[in-house]
């Protein structure tokens, strides 16, 4: 499929148009006018877009910092990744509405009626493809320490670094899997629910970490549902930071992507709504919130939080006497690394190709190529984040993100790319406008810190 | 309402209202960092950061109104209506 914007052109989608796709149009049909327990039931078995944004969410750079909270404050900053992702849940609506309004690809769209500045530099190449490649070092770094730390807990040593093979081994075959498509996006469905039981299984193996870490519920009670930050500047500055944790221009493009994928249109427009709860906003929440827990027993009036990645790995070395709960806290590391390769993979060549107009044929060796690029990561196992590049590109995503975010709030009211799927709703359009407020203060944040007048 | 979406969506010297409401909107967020910074780091005046704080409010009840709906063959009359293929 032709990406790049040209003039003339008429998009379509051809993944809507397979037989499966079709087939799940007409079924939808009829499952939204059932009762709402059914419709729910239905919708949990043809969830799985929202379970690849909750795989990009779910990263080294989200974990580690869930451990930062719990560790150094215990129970009371609980609510900040479920109060952050609900904030992002209005781009991810507005994202299924681009899918379900439209048959033109997002970027491309952005590049028609707003410039190719806002679609394929700042939200294709810069906030996307960019970052898919620079932050795969960080997650194979976490990755390959998890791994080693498997085996060391089981009584086999293994070379220093070589655990990113299990990573590259399971990831890439899956990434190229998912991007054969099928018929009714076949080979799609097949890697979402890997995708799904993965997260299941981190769920699963933090829950139990936490069943021997202990937990005091009423404090965790309060620390999610009452929200509190130390004062002053330091609070105003962990409020901005945790809420750009999860709030990335990538998560919505990727749900994005993953619905244009699966040939979602009109009828799929509430599933789509269900799946970023459901398949994104509980899995992140609750991974999060048992890593948190976990950290803020074990590590609770320790100053000495874990911070590198073979920290981070062996944190719970000590606290976790059975040595298959620390196997399976290893194996839940792995997991979420695993899923967040894929996610990178798939989000790099799709914004790659819209961004430069190359067709998405996946027997092209290009595409085998954009595929594979994140997965040059695996140097971070051996060297760790290459930090001045990992900094170059925060700091241009600083820049752009605020961009890409008032470009989406443009056209989800633009008449001339939705036609009358145009929002229609004040209170959407002020989630997003919150959420645009949270991206233009990350950019100001970022300007002030350079001219030091904003604690770095 | 209606009145509001035909506001927002005219064009002001070549260019959308809610496009100059995003630009005002940025504006009033970065006098709340900014105001801020002042307050907390150098221990100035917190009035930057309540203008801020309320011009935001202010400008996101704005820009929260949705568009009109128009017809499809109304989207190209009158250069000033936003919709307009010269828009661009």
């Amino acid at each position: 499929m032709e990406t790049n914007y040209k003039e003339g052109t008429t998009y379509t989608n051809p993944a809507r148009y397979t037989e499966g796709a079709i087939k799940e149009k007409k079924m939808l049909s009829a499952i939204n006018k059932k009762p709402f327990l059914k419709k729910t039931a239905s919708y949990v078995k043809l969830s799985g877009p929202g379970f690849l944004g909750a795989a990009m969410t779910l990263g080294a750079g989200s974990f580690a910092s869930s451990i930062v909270l719990g560790a150094s404050y215990g129970y009371t900053m609980l609510w900040i990744p479920i109060y952050s992702f609900a904030f992002g849940l209005f781009m991810l609506a507005l994202a299924t509405r681009f899918v379900t309004g439209s048959e033109m690809p997002i970027i491309v769209a952005q590049d028609k009626y707003h410039g190719k500045f806002f679609g394929s530099f700042s939200t294709g190449i810069v906030a996307c493809f960019l970052g898919c490649v620079i932050y795969s070092f960080g997650q194979y770094a976490l990755g390959a320490d998890a791994v080693e730390q498997i085996f060391t807990t089981i009584g086999y040593g293994i070379p220093k670094g070589s655990g990113w093979m299990l990573i590259l081994g399971i990831s890439a075959p899956l990434s190229l899997l998912y991007s054969r498509g099928g018929d009714g996006a076949k080979f799609v469905k097949i890697v979402e629910n890997i995708m799904k039981s993965l997260i299941v299984l981190m769920i699963a193996v933090f829950a139990l970490v936490v069943g021997t870490t202990g937990i005091n519920i009423p404090a965790a009670t309060r620390g999610i549902l009452i929200p509190t930050l130390p004062s002053g500047i330091d609070g105003i500055i962990m409020m901005i930071a945790s809420l750009t944790a999860v709030l990335g221009v990538m998560d919505w493009v990727l749900f994005n992507n993953g619905m244009f994928n699966r040939g979602y249109s009109e009828e799929h427009e509430t599933l789509g709504r269900f799946d970023a709860v459901f398949g994104g906003l509980i899995p992140v929440a609750l991974v999060l919130s048992l890593v948190s827990i976990a950290f803020a027993e074990a590590f609770s009036g320790n100053p000495s939080a874990p911070t590198t990645s073979s920290e981070l790995a062996s944190a719970l070395m000590t606290i976790v006497p059975s040595i298959w709960i620390k196997v399976g806290f290893y194996v839940g590391v792995v997991s979420l690394i695993i899923t967040t390769m894929i996610g990178l993979s798939i989000l790099c060549v799709s914004s790659f190709c819209q961004s430069t107009g190359l067709p998405q044929d996946s027997t092209k060796w290009y595409y085998k190529a954009l595929l594979m690029a994140p997965h040059v990561g695996v140097m971070g196992a051996y060297f760790g984040k290459p930090v001045a590049v990992v900094i170059f590109v925060a700091a241009m995503q600083s820049c752009l993100n605020w961009v890409s975010g008032n470009s989406w709030y443009l056209l989800g009211n633009d008449q001339r790319f939705l036609g009358n799927k145009i929002i229609k709703s004040r209170f959407f359009n002020i989630g997003i406008c919150v959420t645009l407020s949270i991206l233009n203060m990350v950019f100001i944040t970022f300007v002030l810190s350079k001219l030091g007048a904003w604690p770095a | 309402m209606m009145n509001e979406a035909n506001k927002l969506d005219k064009k002001y010297f070549g260019i959308r209202g809610r496009v100059l409401m995003l630009a005002l909107l940025f504006l009033f967020n970065a006098m709340v960092v900014t105001g801020a910074s002042l307050h907390y780091t150098f221990g100035k005046t917190s009035v930057i950061m309540i203008i801020g704080a309320i011009g935001t409010i202010v400008s996101i009840g704005i820009l929260s109104t949705p568009a009109t709906l128009l017809d499809e063959n109304e989207e190209t009359v009158g250069s000033d209506v936003a919709y307009s293929e010269e828009s661009n």
